[in-house]
Protein backbone atom coordinates (compact mmCIF):
# COMPACT_ATOMS: atom_id res chain seq x y z
CA UNK A 1 0.00 0.00 0.00
CA UNK A 2 1.64 3.19 -1.15
CA UNK A 3 1.73 6.47 0.70
CA UNK A 4 -0.86 7.90 -1.68
CA UNK A 5 -3.30 5.09 -0.98
CA UNK A 6 -2.91 5.52 2.78
CA UNK A 7 -3.56 9.25 2.39
CA UNK A 8 -6.66 8.59 0.29
CA UNK A 9 -7.98 6.08 2.82
CA UNK A 10 -7.44 8.51 5.68
CA UNK A 11 -9.09 11.28 3.65
CA UNK A 12 -12.10 9.02 2.97
CA UNK A 13 -12.38 8.38 6.69
CA UNK A 14 -12.21 12.08 7.64
CA UNK A 15 -14.60 13.19 4.90
CA UNK A 16 -17.00 10.41 5.89
CA UNK A 17 -16.99 11.59 9.49
CA UNK A 18 -17.58 15.15 8.28
CA UNK A 19 -20.54 13.99 6.24
CA UNK A 20 -22.04 12.47 9.36
CA UNK A 21 -21.53 15.74 11.23
CA UNK A 22 -23.06 17.83 8.46
CA UNK A 23 -25.99 15.43 8.17
CA UNK A 24 -26.57 15.83 11.89
CA UNK A 25 -26.70 19.59 11.46
CA UNK A 26 -29.03 19.16 8.47
CA UNK A 27 -31.47 17.12 10.55
CA UNK A 28 -31.08 19.10 13.75
CA UNK A 29 -31.51 22.58 12.27
CA UNK A 30 -32.69 24.47 14.22
CA UNK A 31 -33.49 27.10 11.60
CA UNK A 32 -34.01 26.73 7.87
CA UNK A 33 -30.90 28.83 7.35
CA UNK A 34 -28.86 26.19 9.20
CA UNK A 35 -30.26 23.51 6.92
CA UNK A 36 -29.47 25.53 3.81
CA UNK A 37 -25.89 26.01 5.00
CA UNK A 38 -25.59 22.30 5.78
CA UNK A 39 -26.85 21.49 2.27
CA UNK A 40 -24.22 23.77 0.80
CA UNK A 41 -21.57 22.03 2.86
CA UNK A 42 -22.87 18.61 1.75
CA UNK A 43 -22.24 19.72 -1.83
CA UNK A 44 -18.63 20.51 -0.95
CA UNK A 45 -18.29 17.09 0.70
CA UNK A 46 -19.72 15.46 -2.43
CA UNK A 47 -17.01 17.23 -4.45
CA UNK A 48 -14.43 15.78 -2.05
CA UNK A 49 -15.90 12.29 -2.43
CA UNK A 50 -15.91 12.50 -6.21
CA UNK A 51 -12.29 13.70 -6.25
CA UNK A 52 -11.23 10.97 -3.82
CA UNK A 53 -12.94 8.29 -5.91
CA UNK A 54 -11.15 9.67 -8.96
CA UNK A 55 -7.81 9.47 -7.13
CA UNK A 56 -8.51 6.00 -5.74
CA UNK A 57 -9.75 4.35 -8.94
CA UNK A 58 -7.95 6.43 -11.56
CA UNK A 59 -11.23 7.15 -13.34
CA UNK A 60 -10.88 10.67 -14.71
CA UNK A 61 -14.61 11.09 -15.28
CA UNK A 62 -15.03 11.51 -11.54
CA UNK A 63 -13.16 14.81 -11.70
CA UNK A 64 -15.74 16.03 -14.22
CA UNK A 65 -18.43 14.88 -11.79
CA UNK A 66 -16.75 16.96 -9.06
CA UNK A 67 -16.85 19.97 -11.35
CA UNK A 68 -20.52 19.37 -12.11
CA UNK A 69 -21.38 19.11 -8.43
CA UNK A 70 -19.52 22.37 -7.76
CA UNK A 71 -21.67 24.07 -10.41
CA UNK A 72 -24.93 22.67 -9.08
CA UNK A 73 -23.94 23.41 -5.49
CA UNK A 74 -23.45 27.06 -6.28
CA UNK A 75 -26.80 27.35 -8.03
CA UNK A 76 -28.46 25.48 -5.15
CA UNK A 77 -26.96 27.82 -2.55
CA UNK A 78 -28.05 30.96 -4.38
CA UNK A 79 -31.57 29.69 -5.02
CA UNK A 80 -31.89 28.46 -1.45
CA UNK A 81 -30.94 31.95 -0.32
CA UNK A 82 -33.58 33.54 -2.52
CA UNK A 83 -36.20 31.08 -1.34
CA UNK A 84 -35.39 31.74 2.32
CA UNK A 85 -35.71 35.48 1.82
CA UNK A 86 -39.06 35.18 0.13
CA UNK A 87 -40.57 32.42 2.25
CA UNK A 88 -39.97 33.85 5.72
CA UNK A 89 -42.94 35.57 7.33
CA UNK A 90 -42.73 39.31 7.91
CA UNK A 91 -43.13 40.36 11.54
CA UNK A 92 -46.64 41.38 12.58
CA UNK A 93 -47.15 45.14 12.62
CA UNK A 94 -46.77 46.75 16.04
CA UNK A 95 -50.11 47.82 17.42
CA UNK A 96 -50.45 51.52 17.90
CA UNK A 97 -48.51 52.47 14.83
CA UNK B 1 9.98 12.01 -9.66
CA UNK B 2 6.85 9.88 -9.54
CA UNK B 3 7.35 9.10 -5.82
CA UNK B 4 7.70 12.81 -5.12
CA UNK B 5 4.52 13.54 -7.08
CA UNK B 6 2.65 10.85 -5.20
CA UNK B 7 3.76 12.24 -1.85
CA UNK B 8 2.74 15.74 -2.95
CA UNK B 9 -0.69 14.54 -4.11
CA UNK B 10 -1.22 12.47 -0.97
CA UNK B 11 -0.30 15.38 1.31
CA UNK B 12 -2.65 17.72 -0.56
CA UNK B 13 -5.50 15.22 -0.28
CA UNK B 14 -4.86 14.63 3.40
CA UNK B 15 -4.56 18.35 4.18
CA UNK B 16 -7.79 19.05 2.30
CA UNK B 17 -9.61 16.29 4.15
CA UNK B 18 -8.43 17.64 7.50
CA UNK B 19 -9.57 21.17 6.64
CA UNK B 20 -12.95 19.80 5.55
CA UNK B 21 -13.15 17.92 8.83
CA UNK B 22 -12.48 21.16 10.72
CA UNK B 23 -15.19 22.90 8.71
CA UNK B 24 -17.65 20.15 9.62
CA UNK B 25 -16.62 20.46 13.27
CA UNK B 26 -17.36 24.17 13.03
CA UNK B 27 -20.73 23.42 11.51
CA UNK B 28 -21.60 21.34 14.55
CA UNK B 29 -20.02 23.39 17.29
CA UNK B 30 -20.48 27.05 16.33
CA UNK B 31 -23.36 28.86 17.89
CA UNK B 32 -25.44 30.59 15.27
CA UNK B 33 -26.14 30.20 11.52
CA UNK B 34 -23.83 33.09 10.66
CA UNK B 35 -20.81 31.53 12.34
CA UNK B 36 -21.71 28.16 10.80
CA UNK B 37 -21.94 29.72 7.37
CA UNK B 38 -18.51 31.20 7.95
CA UNK B 39 -17.04 27.77 8.77
CA UNK B 40 -18.82 25.87 6.02
CA UNK B 41 -18.08 28.17 3.12
CA UNK B 42 -14.55 29.35 3.87
CA UNK B 43 -12.91 26.27 5.36
CA UNK B 44 -15.09 23.96 3.28
CA UNK B 45 -14.02 25.53 0.00
CA UNK B 46 -10.32 25.51 0.90
CA UNK B 47 -10.56 21.87 2.03
CA UNK B 48 -12.43 20.54 -0.98
CA UNK B 49 -10.22 22.61 -3.29
CA UNK B 50 -7.14 20.92 -1.86
CA UNK B 51 -8.73 17.47 -2.23
CA UNK B 52 -9.67 18.11 -5.87
CA UNK B 53 -6.22 19.46 -6.67
CA UNK B 54 -4.52 16.54 -4.95
CA UNK B 55 -6.72 14.10 -6.84
CA UNK B 56 -5.85 15.81 -10.14
CA UNK B 57 -2.14 15.37 -9.42
CA UNK B 58 -2.65 11.78 -8.30
CA UNK B 59 -4.46 10.86 -11.55
CA UNK B 60 -1.27 10.99 -13.56
CA UNK B 61 -0.25 7.54 -12.31
CA UNK B 62 3.39 8.52 -11.92
CA UNK B 63 3.39 11.20 -14.60
CA UNK B 64 1.45 14.45 -15.02
CA UNK B 65 -2.02 14.14 -16.57
CA UNK B 66 -2.57 17.50 -18.26
CA UNK B 67 -6.31 17.12 -18.88
CA UNK B 68 -6.96 16.04 -15.26
CA UNK B 69 -4.93 19.03 -14.04
CA UNK B 70 -6.89 21.41 -16.24
CA UNK B 71 -10.22 20.05 -14.99
CA UNK B 72 -8.99 20.15 -11.39
CA UNK B 73 -7.71 23.72 -11.66
CA UNK B 74 -10.95 24.80 -13.32
CA UNK B 75 -12.92 23.21 -10.50
CA UNK B 76 -10.84 24.95 -7.81
CA UNK B 77 -11.04 28.33 -9.53
CA UNK B 78 -14.77 27.92 -9.97
CA UNK B 79 -15.17 27.09 -6.29
CA UNK B 80 -13.09 30.10 -5.24
CA UNK B 81 -15.09 32.43 -7.48
CA UNK B 82 -18.56 31.22 -6.57
CA UNK B 83 -18.27 30.49 -2.87
CA UNK B 84 -18.21 34.17 -1.80
CA UNK B 85 -21.43 34.73 -3.74
CA UNK B 86 -23.04 31.61 -2.35
CA UNK B 87 -22.04 32.40 1.22
CA UNK B 88 -23.22 35.98 0.86
CA UNK B 89 -26.59 34.80 -0.43
CA UNK B 90 -26.92 32.29 2.40
CA UNK B 91 -25.88 34.75 5.10
CA UNK B 92 -28.19 37.44 3.81
CA UNK B 93 -31.04 34.96 3.62
CA UNK B 94 -30.28 33.79 7.15
CA UNK B 95 -30.40 37.37 8.45
CA UNK B 96 -33.59 38.26 6.64
CA UNK B 97 -35.32 35.05 7.64
CA UNK B 98 -34.64 36.01 11.24
CA UNK B 99 -32.17 33.29 12.20
CA UNK B 100 -31.13 33.85 15.82
CA UNK B 101 -27.90 35.68 16.54
CA UNK B 102 -25.77 34.18 19.31
CA UNK B 103 -25.70 36.26 22.50
CA UNK B 104 -21.89 36.48 22.34
CA UNK B 105 -22.15 38.67 19.25
CA UNK B 106 -21.15 42.21 20.14
CA UNK B 107 -23.24 44.18 17.70
CA UNK B 108 -25.80 43.65 14.97
CA UNK B 109 -24.30 45.90 12.32
CA UNK B 110 -27.06 45.13 9.84
CA UNK B 111 -29.77 46.36 12.18
CA UNK B 112 -31.91 48.81 10.25
CA UNK B 113 -30.18 48.13 6.95
CA UNK B 114 -31.92 44.90 6.07
CA UNK B 115 -35.46 43.84 6.91
CA UNK B 116 -35.60 41.07 9.47
CA UNK B 117 -38.48 38.63 9.49
CA UNK B 118 -39.59 36.22 12.13
CA UNK B 119 -37.40 33.28 13.03
CA UNK B 120 -38.99 30.34 11.36
CA UNK B 121 -38.71 27.45 13.80
CA UNK B 122 -41.53 28.29 16.17
CA UNK B 123 -44.87 29.36 14.67
CA UNK B 124 -46.10 30.37 18.12
CA UNK B 125 -43.62 33.22 18.07
CA UNK B 126 -46.12 35.07 15.91
CA UNK B 127 -48.50 35.20 18.81
CA UNK B 128 -45.84 36.10 21.33
CA UNK B 129 -44.51 38.99 19.28
CA UNK B 130 -47.93 40.60 19.28
CA UNK B 131 -47.68 42.07 22.76
CA UNK B 132 -48.98 45.57 23.41
CA UNK B 133 -46.35 48.15 22.67
CA UNK B 134 -46.14 50.73 25.44
CA UNK B 135 -44.50 53.30 23.21
CA UNK B 136 -47.12 55.52 21.66
CA UNK B 137 -46.80 58.67 19.62
CA UNK B 138 -46.95 61.79 21.73
CA UNK B 139 -50.45 63.02 22.31
CA UNK B 140 -52.15 59.78 21.35
CA UNK B 141 -55.04 58.71 23.49
CA UNK B 142 -54.14 55.53 25.29
CA UNK B 143 -56.41 53.09 26.97
CA UNK B 144 -54.45 52.04 29.99
CA UNK B 145 -55.76 50.76 33.28
CA UNK B 146 -55.23 54.22 34.72
CA UNK B 147 -57.50 55.90 32.23
CA UNK B 148 -60.24 53.36 32.63
CA UNK B 149 -60.24 54.02 36.35
CA UNK B 150 -60.35 57.82 36.02
CA UNK B 151 -61.51 59.02 32.61
CA UNK B 152 -60.46 62.48 31.64
CA UNK B 153 -63.54 64.58 32.19
CA UNK B 154 -65.18 62.40 34.75
CA UNK B 155 -65.13 64.21 38.09
CA UNK B 156 -63.13 62.09 40.48
CA UNK B 157 -64.70 61.61 43.89
CA UNK B 158 -63.46 63.94 46.55
CA UNK B 159 -61.81 61.18 48.48
CA UNK B 160 -59.67 60.05 45.55
CA UNK B 161 -57.25 57.51 46.92
CA UNK B 162 -54.04 56.08 45.67
CA UNK B 163 -54.21 52.34 45.98
CA UNK B 164 -51.24 51.13 43.99
CA UNK B 165 -47.97 53.05 44.06
CA UNK B 166 -44.76 52.21 42.27
CA UNK B 167 -41.45 53.61 43.38
CA UNK B 168 -38.73 53.54 40.75
CA UNK B 169 -35.38 52.79 42.40
CA UNK B 170 -33.02 54.50 40.01
CA UNK B 171 -30.36 55.60 42.47
CA UNK B 172 -28.83 59.01 42.34
CA UNK B 173 -28.82 62.00 44.65
CA UNK B 174 -32.59 62.29 45.02
CA UNK B 175 -33.43 58.62 45.58
CA UNK B 176 -33.52 59.03 49.38
CA UNK B 177 -36.12 61.79 49.16
CA UNK B 178 -38.18 59.72 46.73
CA UNK B 179 -38.07 56.59 48.89
CA UNK B 180 -38.96 58.53 52.02
CA UNK B 181 -41.84 60.29 50.29
CA UNK B 182 -43.15 57.08 48.74
CA UNK B 183 -43.17 55.22 52.04
CA UNK B 184 -44.85 58.12 53.80
CA UNK B 185 -47.49 58.38 51.09
CA UNK B 186 -48.11 54.64 51.07
CA UNK B 187 -48.58 54.72 54.83
CA UNK B 188 -50.88 57.73 54.76
CA UNK B 189 -53.03 56.37 51.94
CA UNK B 190 -52.79 52.74 53.08
CA UNK B 191 -51.66 51.92 49.56
CA UNK B 192 -49.71 49.03 48.16
CA UNK B 193 -46.19 50.12 47.35
CA UNK B 194 -44.02 48.29 44.87
CA UNK B 195 -40.38 49.29 44.65
CA UNK B 196 -39.02 48.55 41.22
CA UNK B 197 -35.26 48.53 40.83
CA UNK B 198 -35.13 48.48 37.08
CA UNK B 199 -31.96 48.45 35.04
CA UNK B 200 -32.03 49.52 31.42
CA UNK B 201 -28.81 48.17 29.93
CA UNK B 202 -29.36 50.48 26.95
CA UNK B 203 -26.21 51.00 25.00
CA UNK B 204 -24.37 48.79 27.47
CA UNK B 205 -26.19 46.00 25.71
CA UNK B 206 -25.10 47.10 22.28
CA UNK B 207 -21.92 49.12 22.62
CA UNK B 208 -20.67 51.30 19.85
CA UNK B 209 -17.12 51.06 18.61
CA UNK B 210 -14.75 53.48 20.32
CA UNK B 211 -12.30 55.19 17.93
CA UNK B 212 -9.19 53.81 19.61
CA UNK B 213 -9.25 50.17 20.58
CA UNK B 214 -12.55 49.49 18.86
CA UNK B 215 -14.87 46.83 20.11
CA UNK B 216 -12.66 45.52 22.89
CA UNK B 217 -12.88 48.83 24.69
CA UNK B 218 -16.55 49.35 24.06
CA UNK B 219 -17.30 45.90 25.42
CA UNK B 220 -15.29 46.69 28.52
CA UNK B 221 -17.10 50.00 28.89
CA UNK B 222 -20.47 48.33 28.43
CA UNK B 223 -19.68 45.70 31.07
CA UNK B 224 -18.55 48.39 33.49
CA UNK B 225 -21.64 50.48 32.92
CA UNK B 226 -23.92 47.52 33.49
CA UNK B 227 -22.01 46.62 36.64
CA UNK B 228 -22.41 50.16 37.94
CA UNK B 229 -26.12 50.11 37.12
CA UNK B 230 -26.58 46.85 39.01
CA UNK B 231 -24.59 48.08 41.99
CA UNK B 232 -26.67 51.24 42.12
CA UNK B 233 -29.91 49.25 41.90
CA UNK B 234 -28.73 46.89 44.65
CA UNK B 235 -27.82 49.82 46.88
CA UNK B 236 -31.16 51.55 46.32
CA UNK B 237 -32.96 48.26 46.97
CA UNK B 238 -31.07 47.63 50.22
CA UNK B 239 -31.74 51.20 51.29
CA UNK B 240 -35.44 50.83 50.53
CA UNK B 241 -35.60 47.57 52.47
CA UNK B 242 -33.96 49.20 55.47
CA UNK B 243 -36.44 52.07 55.37
CA UNK B 244 -39.48 49.88 54.84
CA UNK B 245 -38.52 47.47 57.63
CA UNK B 246 -39.59 49.73 60.47
CA UNK B 247 -42.62 51.34 58.81
CA UNK B 248 -45.82 49.34 58.61
CA UNK B 249 -46.63 49.51 54.91
CA UNK B 250 -47.67 46.99 52.32
CA UNK B 251 -44.39 47.14 50.42
CA UNK B 252 -42.79 44.76 47.98
CA UNK B 253 -39.59 45.10 46.02
CA UNK B 254 -38.60 43.59 42.74
CA UNK B 255 -35.75 43.83 40.30
CA UNK B 256 -36.04 43.76 36.54
CA UNK B 257 -33.74 44.35 33.61
CA UNK B 258 -34.50 45.30 30.06
CA UNK B 259 -35.22 48.23 27.82
CA UNK B 260 -37.48 50.87 29.34
CA UNK B 261 -40.28 49.97 26.94
CA UNK B 262 -40.32 46.38 28.14
CA UNK B 263 -40.17 47.41 31.79
CA UNK B 264 -43.22 49.65 31.54
CA UNK B 265 -45.80 46.85 31.75
CA UNK B 266 -44.39 46.05 35.21
CA UNK B 267 -45.56 49.47 36.35
CA UNK B 268 -48.89 49.27 34.52
CA UNK B 269 -52.10 49.81 36.41
CA UNK B 270 -50.54 51.85 39.16
CA UNK B 271 -52.05 55.08 40.40
CA UNK B 272 -48.80 56.97 40.76
CA UNK B 273 -45.26 56.31 39.64
CA UNK B 274 -42.73 57.94 41.96
CA UNK B 275 -39.41 58.64 40.29
CA UNK B 276 -36.31 60.36 41.67
CA UNK B 277 -35.20 63.50 39.87
CA UNK B 278 -31.99 64.24 38.08
CA UNK B 279 -31.33 60.79 36.64
CA UNK B 280 -31.91 59.25 33.24
CA UNK B 281 -33.03 55.80 32.18
CA UNK B 282 -29.47 54.46 32.20
CA UNK B 283 -28.78 55.79 35.72
CA UNK B 284 -26.62 58.69 34.62
CA UNK B 285 -27.03 62.31 35.70
CA UNK B 286 -29.47 64.13 33.45
CA UNK B 287 -31.87 67.02 33.39
CA UNK B 288 -34.83 68.26 31.41
CA UNK B 289 -36.28 66.04 28.75
CA UNK B 290 -33.56 63.39 29.17
CA UNK B 291 -34.70 62.48 32.63
CA UNK B 292 -36.20 59.13 33.53
CA UNK B 293 -39.39 60.85 34.68
CA UNK B 294 -39.80 62.52 31.29
CA UNK B 295 -39.08 59.27 29.43
CA UNK B 296 -41.64 57.40 31.52
CA UNK B 297 -44.23 60.12 31.05
CA UNK B 298 -43.72 60.25 27.29
CA UNK B 299 -44.07 56.48 27.07
CA UNK B 300 -47.47 56.60 28.72
CA UNK B 301 -46.64 55.14 32.12
CA UNK B 302 -49.49 56.99 33.81
CA UNK B 303 -49.03 59.90 36.19
CA UNK B 304 -45.39 60.32 37.15
CA UNK B 305 -44.35 62.16 40.27
CA UNK B 306 -40.75 63.31 40.08
CA UNK B 307 -39.31 63.85 43.53
CA UNK B 308 -36.37 66.16 44.05
CA UNK B 309 -36.77 67.22 47.70
CA UNK B 310 -39.12 65.86 50.31
CA UNK B 311 -40.69 69.01 51.70
CA UNK B 312 -44.19 69.82 52.90
CA UNK B 313 -46.22 71.18 49.98
CA UNK B 314 -48.00 74.48 50.56
CA UNK B 315 -47.95 76.19 47.18
CA UNK B 316 -48.34 74.38 43.86
CA UNK B 317 -47.84 75.79 40.38
CA UNK B 318 -49.88 74.49 37.48
CA UNK B 319 -47.99 75.56 34.38
CA UNK B 320 -49.56 75.41 30.94
CA UNK B 321 -47.00 75.35 28.14
CA UNK B 322 -49.16 74.52 25.17
CA UNK B 323 -48.28 70.84 24.86
CA UNK B 324 -51.16 68.41 24.23
CA UNK B 325 -50.74 66.94 27.72
CA UNK B 326 -51.45 70.31 29.34
CA UNK B 327 -55.21 69.98 28.94
CA UNK B 328 -55.21 66.98 31.28
CA UNK B 329 -53.19 68.50 34.11
CA UNK B 330 -56.01 69.46 36.47
CA UNK B 331 -57.93 66.23 35.84
CA UNK B 332 -54.81 64.21 36.62
CA UNK B 333 -54.17 66.09 39.82
CA UNK B 334 -57.75 65.50 40.89
CA UNK B 335 -57.44 61.81 40.01
CA UNK B 336 -54.40 61.37 42.21
CA UNK B 337 -55.89 63.42 45.02
CA UNK B 338 -52.52 64.84 45.99
CA UNK B 339 -51.97 68.20 47.69
CA UNK B 340 -55.59 68.79 48.67
CA UNK B 341 -54.67 71.42 51.25
CA UNK B 342 -52.19 73.30 49.10
CA UNK B 343 -52.80 76.60 47.37
CA UNK B 344 -52.66 76.10 43.62
CA UNK B 345 -51.68 78.83 41.20
CA UNK B 346 -52.53 78.31 37.53
CA UNK B 347 -50.61 80.23 34.90
CA UNK B 348 -49.42 79.89 31.33
CA UNK B 349 -45.90 79.92 29.98
CA UNK B 350 -46.90 82.06 27.00
CA UNK B 351 -49.12 85.03 26.63
CA UNK B 352 -51.88 84.30 24.12
CA UNK B 353 -55.66 83.88 24.10
CA UNK B 354 -55.55 80.10 23.78
CA UNK B 355 -53.35 79.72 26.84
CA UNK B 356 -55.57 82.11 28.77
CA UNK B 357 -58.64 80.03 27.93
CA UNK B 358 -56.76 76.94 29.11
CA UNK B 359 -55.86 78.65 32.37
CA UNK B 360 -59.49 79.53 33.01
CA UNK B 361 -60.69 76.01 32.21
CA UNK B 362 -58.10 74.38 34.43
CA UNK B 363 -58.83 76.71 37.31
CA UNK B 364 -62.56 76.04 37.03
CA UNK B 365 -61.96 72.30 36.99
CA UNK B 366 -59.73 72.47 40.06
CA UNK B 367 -62.29 74.55 41.93
CA UNK B 368 -64.99 72.02 41.01
CA UNK B 369 -62.84 69.36 42.66
CA UNK B 370 -62.57 71.46 45.80
CA UNK B 371 -59.06 72.75 45.35
CA UNK B 372 -58.01 76.22 46.39
CA UNK B 373 -57.03 77.39 42.90
CA UNK B 374 -56.30 80.86 41.59
CA UNK B 375 -55.26 82.28 38.22
CA UNK B 376 -52.09 84.26 37.68
CA UNK B 377 -50.66 86.32 34.85
CA UNK B 378 -48.86 84.45 32.07
CA UNK B 379 -45.10 84.67 31.81
CA UNK B 380 -44.13 87.45 29.43
CA UNK B 381 -42.28 86.48 26.28
CA UNK B 382 -39.28 88.64 27.15
CA UNK B 383 -39.03 87.59 30.79
CA UNK B 384 -35.47 87.09 31.95
CA UNK B 385 -34.26 84.06 33.82
CA UNK B 386 -34.07 86.04 37.07
CA UNK B 387 -37.64 87.32 36.69
CA UNK B 388 -39.02 83.83 36.14
CA UNK B 389 -36.91 82.47 38.99
CA UNK B 390 -38.24 85.13 41.32
CA UNK B 391 -41.74 84.28 40.32
CA UNK B 392 -41.52 80.54 40.77
CA UNK B 393 -39.21 80.39 43.77
CA UNK B 394 -42.06 80.14 46.26
CA UNK B 395 -43.59 76.97 44.80
CA UNK B 396 -42.94 73.64 46.52
CA UNK B 397 -44.46 71.54 43.77
CA UNK B 398 -45.44 71.85 40.13
CA UNK B 399 -47.80 70.23 37.69
CA UNK B 400 -46.81 70.46 34.06
CA UNK B 401 -46.97 68.67 30.76
CA UNK B 402 -43.23 68.20 30.18
CA UNK B 403 -40.01 68.74 32.06
CA UNK B 404 -38.62 70.91 29.29
CA UNK B 405 -40.24 72.52 26.30
CA UNK B 406 -38.07 73.27 23.30
CA UNK B 407 -39.89 72.77 20.10
CA UNK B 408 -38.91 75.44 17.65
CA UNK B 409 -36.07 77.80 16.92
CA UNK B 410 -38.18 80.57 18.42
CA UNK B 411 -38.23 78.75 21.75
CA UNK B 412 -34.48 79.04 22.00
CA UNK B 413 -34.84 82.82 22.32
CA UNK B 414 -36.95 82.69 25.45
CA UNK B 415 -36.32 81.13 28.80
CA UNK B 416 -37.85 77.70 29.30
CA UNK B 417 -40.16 78.21 32.25
CA UNK B 418 -40.84 74.47 32.49
CA UNK B 419 -37.17 73.61 32.91
CA UNK B 420 -36.63 76.39 35.45
CA UNK B 421 -39.65 75.30 37.46
CA UNK B 422 -38.57 71.66 37.30
CA UNK B 423 -35.17 72.61 38.66
CA UNK B 424 -36.72 74.52 41.56
CA UNK B 425 -39.74 72.50 42.66
CA UNK B 426 -39.42 69.64 45.12
CA UNK B 427 -42.14 67.65 43.36
CA UNK B 428 -43.24 67.66 39.74
CA UNK B 429 -46.37 65.83 38.64
CA UNK B 430 -46.36 64.79 35.00
CA UNK B 431 -49.64 63.43 33.60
Amino acid sequence: MSFLQICIALAFFVVGLSTGAVAWRLIRGPSTADRAIATDMLGLLAICFAALVAAATGARAYLDIAFGIALIGFLAAVSFGGLLERASAPPPPEPGE
Amino acid sequence: MSALLEIWAGLAILAGAIVVGIAALGLIRLRDPFMRMHAATKAGVVGSGFVVYGAAWALGGGGVAIDALIIGTLCVVFLLVTSPIASHALGRAAYISGAPIAPATVADALHGNLPRNLFDIAPQRMARARRASPSLPAGATIMSAQEIRAPQDYPAPQSARLRVLTLWLAGGAHQDAASEFALGLARAQNAKLTALSAVDPGFAERPQAVPVGGLAWSQWLGDRLRLQQRERAAKALADFDARAAHIRVDAAARHAEGALETLLPLAAGNDLLIVPAGIDRFGRKAEGGDELAAALSVNGAGPVLRVQRHTPVRRVALLLAGTPACARLAAKLAATGLWQDAKITVFAARDDAQSQAGVEAQTALLRAHGYDASEADPIAADATREAIDRRISSFDAAIMGALAVRRSVLDALREDANALLAARAGFVLLP
